[in-house]
């Protein structure tokens, strides 16, 4: 690679992996002109980030930072509604949007490097990091660095990692969100292993090719007034749902982490839960998405840097719990949970603001040119019968 | 008749191999496409005749002989396929035809022979009736690991010295307890050398083929079978199947990882003895070299019946004479299930067309 080194500020277009890849097509780190990404198959490449959907990520990463403050709140009233609620649609959402920007994924150099600097390596750093973070706070023993076996919030890269790699043979198949479903109800019906958080990487495959799947005009349907208005509607439908059905169900058919013998029930049983867990979480998903404003707002720009929320506040959640302050019993009332809401956004958008992400840039997106082969080593795809 | 003869008679590019299983063509770069390189026909024919009688000895392990022989020859007739998978991946791109061949070469007939080996060891060897798609049953591992490596391809392209990262993940996968579930531990453990196929270039197999290679090579497989006899008694081959953690065959993380780069070492270096020793001009087989794939995922079935049916229990199998006589039987086995009237008749099972299950020709 040139030494074309990256700016020292970093670029207000993030490189958080939640858009790892299409967001920014025509990037090249060797200033070559980018011949090898293909123009959209839905349209034009676009140079310019989407506001709706930076906004989206935005809302999306505070909510997963509320939600994982929620966790251990969940004896307040109303706070473990509220936290099956959000938990229906919250991954899911990240996930679809993940699909959406990886359906031009090909295998130019740049994009085969993405995978590696940005959920791999990531994946890699963060595995150690809270391993030893886990140690230092005296929650474990010693530091147990198990890569095949993600640790809280890392499933997701892992996952990543692989959906992204998987690109091209849903591109192909006729039916790709059928197939998609079926693997994943059956994945609920198999006896898989903890490795690689497999339960996960199966059961939520649906909603990354339902996003690969997903075109512009889609979400510009979305945008629509009358479609704002049943979003809003469904949104407060869901949450109504979701305080009638809290006990009687678990929450672990949000985490998408066990097979339905773990959960107890049949395999018809888990298969009926498993696609009623899926048709909510597109339904919510496509709810929340038309609720999103699609404006340029102040919060824009920190949607380019998710990541930074996603992995970092893991750190604050776990040392709260550590140390007990989620005790106090006044957290555990409703305003005390609305002031732990309050809180929990303000921490994710600390943890995007551009000092935390310039200190932490090396850990979430680090640029490792010396890792990989010099420009004109690997000479791309040979072209035949062009 | 010609490998491209057989081919457009049965109307492939020559899909068929175990190590062309994703549908690279079979060529090297600055060469015309259209033509097959007989060398790599031979040595997956040869390489498929070893696994064939490898297989076929497996119920003779109790003789001396048959044991070192076994050991000898799994150390390195994998790692060539492998590496020639490797090898004609390197051009691997997701085109719209070869994400396709994906499917249509390794997950589908994963399915169906993955099922069909569930029913057979069901109906003809009275086991217990499981079909289990995420644990591959015996020799169905290959296609899952070789989706799982052509799919990463484009990840080691990037990389500065991938041969080193490739191993240094089967040396850390060896001190996991990994599950049987997508067969983990051969898929990471034997990476390497698909890694190492993706680096190779042509010169480095002109090297092979210099008279100088040869010689060398003769040396080092008679060493490689001299050693098998030496050691055979003094290790397990599990070691030669890459299939368990270093815990489950009872040692040490250092013991272990040593072990593991000394297979690694000895594949590779029998591996390239192998291939120097293959004829590269046409020959007679070189046709069936293409049909690979038939043969590695049919053989199963005459070799489990062969099995089922108690027919290893006479006394004079079990040593020198046996040996030859399964070596004799290998050979028409495997010309037998590379024929083209078989590819033409399984043709549904090991490389299905399914156009209806994709979607018109799309560039992505």
């Amino acid at each position: 690679m040139t030494q074309s080194a990256p700016p020292a500020v970093p670029p207000q277009a993030g490189s958080a992996p939640f858009e790892t890849h299409a967001d920014r097509p025509a990037e090249r780190r060797d200033g070559r002109p980018d011949t090898e990404t293909p123009a959209r198959p839905g349209g034009t490449r676009h140079k310019q980030r989407d506001a709706h959907l930076d906004n989206a990520k935005f809302l999306g990463v505070v909510l997963v930072v509320c939600g994982h403050v929620l966790e251990d709140l969940r004896d307040a009233t109303g706070a473990h509604a509220l936290y099956l609620f959000i938990y229906m649609f919250h991954m899911p959402l990240f996930i679809v949007l993940a699909g959406y920007f990886s359906r031009s994924f090909t295998f130019s150099a740049g994009k085969a490097r993405k995978l590696i600097t940005s959920l791999a390596v990531p994946y890699v750093i963060f595995e150690i990091a809270f391993a030893c973070y886990r140690w230092a706070l005296g929650v474990a023993d010693k530091p147990t660095i198990s890569l095949l076996d993600p640790y809280f919030v890392t499933w997701f890269l892992l996952a990543l990692f692989v959906w992204r790699l998987s690109t091209p043979v849903w591109q192909q198949l006729r039916w790709p969100i059928g197939g998609a479903v079926v693997i994943s109800v059956l994945s609920g019906t198999a006896d898989l292993p903890t490795m690689m958080d497999l339960y996960r990487m199966l059961g939520l495959l649906p909603f990354f090719v339902i996003g690969l799947m997903l075109k512009p005009e889609h979400f510009e349907l979305l945008k629509r007034p009358r479609v704002r208005v049943a979003g809003a509607l469904v949104l407060a439908g869901g949450l109504i749902m979701a305080n009638l059905v809290h006990r009687k169900m678990t929450t672990e058919w949000a985490l998408w982490r066990m097979g339905f013998a773990d959960l107890h029930v049949s395999n018809l049983t888990g298969a009926g839960m498993r696609l009623g867990m899926l048709l909510a979480g597109a339904t919510l998903v496509a709810a929340f998405l038309a609720i999103v404003p699609s404006r340029h707002t102040w919060f824009t720009r920190l949607g380019g840097a998710t990541m930074y929320a996603y992995l970092l506040h893991g750190f604050g959640t776990k040392l709260m719990e550590a140390r007990g302050w989620y005790d106090p019993s006044w957290l555990h009332t409703v305003p005390g949970v609305a002031v732990a809401m309050a809180a929990a956004a303000g921490f994710a958008v600390l943890l995007m603001t551009a000092p935390v992400r310039r200190v932490t840039r090396w850990a979430v997106s680090p640029v490792i040119d010396w890792a990989f082969t010099r420009p004109g080593t690997y000479a791309g795809p040979p072209r035949r019968n062009a | 008749m010609t490998a491209q003869a057989v081919t457009e008679v049965t109307g492939a590019a020559g899909a068929a191999d175990v190590a062309d299983v994703a549908g690279a063509k079979n060529t090297a770069p600055e060469r015309p496409v259209k033509t097959r390189d007989p060398f790599f026909d031979n040595a997956k024919f040869l390489a498929i005749l070893l696994v064939v009688f490898g297989h076929a000895i497996e119920p003779l392990r109790d003789s001396r002989g048959a044991h070192a022989l076994y050991l000898f020859v799994y150390t390195f007739h994998m790692p060539v396929f492998i590496i020639i998978t490797g090898y004609f991946s390197r051009s691997f791109t997701f085109s719209t035809g070869k994400a396709r061949k994906l499917i249509t070469n390794l997950a589908v007939p994963y399915v169906i022979f993955e099922t069909a080996y569930s029913v057979f060891r069901w109906a003809a060897g009275g086991k217990d009736f499981e079909i289990s798609l995420l644990a591959p049953v015996w020799l169905t591992w290959f296609l899952m690991a070789a989706f799982f490596w052509r799919l990463s391809t484009p990840v080691w392209q990037q990389l500065r010295w991938p041969v080193s990262i490739a191993i240094l993940i089967a040396l850390l996968s060896g001190m996991n307890d990994l599950p049987s579930t997508f067969e983990m531990h051969r898929t990471l453990g034997l990476l390497p050398f698909f890694v190492v196929g993706l680096k190779l270039q042509p010169k480095h197999f002109e090297l092979l083929r210099l008279p100088a290679s040869r010689v060398a090579a003769c040396v080092v497989l008679a060493a490689g079978l001299a050693v098998a006899f030496a050691v055979h008694g003094h290790m397990t081959i599990e070691w030669a199947y890459w299939r368990h953690g270093n815990d489950y065959l009872g040692v040490s993380e250092v013991t272990g990882t040593a072990m593991r780069l000394g297979m690694l070492a000895a594949s590779l270096v029998l591996s390239a003895a192998f291939l120097a020793l293959v004829p590269s001009r046409g020959t007679w087989y070189s046709a069936l070299g293409a049909a690979t794939l038939y043969a590695y995922l049919l053989h199963g079935f005459p070799v489990k019946l062969a099995e089922y049916e108690h027919w290893y229990r006479p006394d004079w199998l079990h040593g020198p004479a046996g040996i030859a006589a399964i070596a004799a039987l290998s050979v028409p086995l495997t010309i037998a299930l590379t024929r083209p009237v078989v590819r033409r008749g399984l043709r549904w099972a090991v490389e299905p067309t399914l156009s209806w299950a994709f979607t018109p020709l799309r560039r992505p």
